[in-house]
Order: C-alpha cells, then structure tokens, then sequence
C-alpha cells in the first residue's frame, strides 16, 4: 500500500526565498539591480566598461562579474573606473544563483549604493531559470548573433524587460536586418524596451544611460 | 540544462518533506515541468536516475507531467495554449499574451509506501 502526499513546492523554492530577500533589500535602500545575460562575446563587459566611465561621477554603482573561469571581466571593470567591483568565479557552474550572489553582495551597505549590476555567465539558457532579486533582466545580443536570435531564445527574452543590440558598426557586414530582429524580439515579448548600441564608436550608449537615469530615478522613488 | 543539479535540488527537497511525515520509502515523486521551463524531461529522468543511487530515496522515481504555455490574449480576451514560440493569438493574432503558465518546476507530489 502507498500513500499521496501533495507537496506543491517549487523545485527551486530555496533560490526563490533567497532572491526575494534580496529584492526586499533592494527595494527598502531604493537600488536598482539589474541582471545582464547574453551569450558569450556578445558585449556584456564592454557595455559595463563605457557604463563605468562615463557615469561613475553620476551614480554609485557596484557590480558582480560572473564567470565559471578567470576574473578577467572584473579586472577590466576596475581599469575603467569601477569602485565596487565583486568577481564571481563560479568554477563549472553555467548560471548564477541567488545564494551566490548573496554572498557576493555581502559587506555592501545597500544605503551607499544607486545602481548594482550583475555581469552574468554567457549563457542563454539556463540563467532564465535563476531569479538573483533583479528589478529586471537586461538581454544583451549582437549584430553577428543573427537577427534570428531571439526566436532561439524565447524564455530568456520573454523574461527580461529590456534588449540592448550592441555591435551596430558591423552592420552592413552580414544580411543582419535590424526590422527583423525587432520583429522577432516583439513577437516573444510584446513589451521589451529596445536600444542599439556599439560599444566600440559609443553610438546609442547615451540611450542606454537615458534609460538606467529613468530606472534609477523610478527606484529611488519607491523607497521613500 | 543542468537537469543534473535540478534532480540534486528534487532530492533534497523530497528530503525535506518526508522528514516531515515519519519517514517511510519513496516510491515515487510527481513533477510539474512547464513547456518553456527549459528542462528537458528526458535528461531529468535520466539525471535523476544517477543522482538518487547514492541516497535513501534510492529505487524511488520521477513521474513527470507536461504543462503547456497558457494564458489569455491581452487585446481580444481569448484563451490560448502553446507548445512553442511565437505566441500569437489564434483568435486575433496578437503577440500580447499575458501567461498563467509554462514556466513550472514543482514538486506536486510524493507517493511514499505506507507499512
């Protein structure tokens, strides 16, 4: 004989209790947090890298740079100016997870910070399934990734809030169209702010930090 | 997928809850897998084969249910269900489709064996 028992509980329950600790963090200090995901090479490191420079005098940013080897993405981060600059060498895993960056963030006091960003593992896939407590994902894709690429990737961007199609200058270099990845984009998440960027000429970053003012702003708001 | 570190978090979280009521072996643990949850249901089950072997919920297994991407179209109202991307109303076409499911990973059950 055996007996049912009805369990309903979420297989990963323990990273949700601890993402949403940090949530609540962020949002009684009024910080923005944000989750950048992309594929690997896609630009994610070079977006922070401009985003340090020309508005550390602006905002008090901290990041965590995730990567499964080297701290290479967090030297270069402090090279370009950042203050707070955590990295997190997750040794084989392809995601970041809420107790990772718990750990991480510790020693941060919340009350002296404007802006977190956490540099996630370039991967696509499986980051879509770990909540960190972020206000929102932000997609990072480039032009040579295929104006395709959001088809192939629908959890991720049905889940992030903003996309950012960084390498612009190479346009031209492929039949990459910029309609049609837009189109695309549109059709998994209606919603989904879009900016395009090169980080190498710099055009478009001041939408992306037009952008991070008005979130910023938005979250400050809420904690008063 | 990293089905392999989700059946770990399956078998700690079974665990938990048959601590919880005296005990007694596992037969077997229902899953709710939604559509767009990115876990791959056969690479679970295996995953969850060679995990268990080395715990007290070893010989248990996993019966999965498959839940579909559904929700309601925002513009027209209709209800809609989807196996894969795009989501696009069949009623109106639109790609505005608030969703109420597909994105699960629970545990809905465990069936234990009662002496």
């Amino acid at each position: 004989m055996s007996k049912e028992i009805r369990i309903e509980r979420k297989v990963l329950s323990e990273n949700e209790r601890l993402a949403a600790e940090l949530r609540n963090k962020m949002v009684l200090n009024g910080v923005l947090s944000l989750n950048i995901v992309s594929s690997p090479g896609a630009g994610k490191t070079s977006l922070l890298e401009n985003t340090l420079r020309d508005l550390k005098k602006e905002f008090r940013i901290a990041v965590v740079a995730g990567d499964v080897q080297t701290e290479n993405d967090a030297r270069r981060l402090i090279e370009a100016g950042g203050e707070w600059v955590k990295p997190l060498v997750t040794g084989g895993s392809c995601h970041l997870d809420a107790r990772m960056i718990s750990r991480a963030l510790r020693g941060l006091d919340l009350g002296e910070i404007d802006l977190i960003i956490i540099e996630n593992v370039g991967n696509l896939v499986c980051p879509s399934s770990y909540d960190l407590g972020e206000y929102m994902k932000v997609v990072l894709i480039s032009v040579p990734e295929g104006d395709d690429k959001p088809l192939k990737y629908p959890g991720m961007f049905r889940r992030s809030g903003l996309m950012i199609l960084n390498k612009t200058d190479l346009l031209g270099t492929s039949d990459f169209s910029i309609d049609e990845v837009k189109k695309n984009a549109r059709s998994i998440n209606s919603d989904l702010d879009i900016i395009e960027t090169s980080c190498s000429t710099g055009e478009g970053l001041e939408e992306w930090y037009k952008w991070l003012r008005k979130h910023v702003k938005r979250a400050k708001k809420k904690a008063l | 997928m990293h089905e392999l570190s989700i059946a770990e978090a399956i078998i700690e979280s079974t665990l938990e809850e048959t601590s919880k009521h005296d005990g007694g072996r596992v037969e077997e643990v229902g899953i709710r897998i939604g559509s767009m949850s990115g876990v791959m249901p056969d690479a679970l089950e295996f995953a969850y084969e060679i995990a268990v072997k080395d715990t007290s919920l070893k010989g248990s297994r996993i019966k999965m249910e498959i839940v579909p991407a559904a929700g309601t179209c925002s513009d027209c109202g209709a209800p809609c269900s989807f196996e894969m991307t795009p989501f696009a109303c069949p009623s109106c076409g639109s790609f505005k489709i608030e969703l109420q499911g597909g994105y699960e990973l629970d545990i809905s059950y465990i069936k234990i064996e009662s002496s």
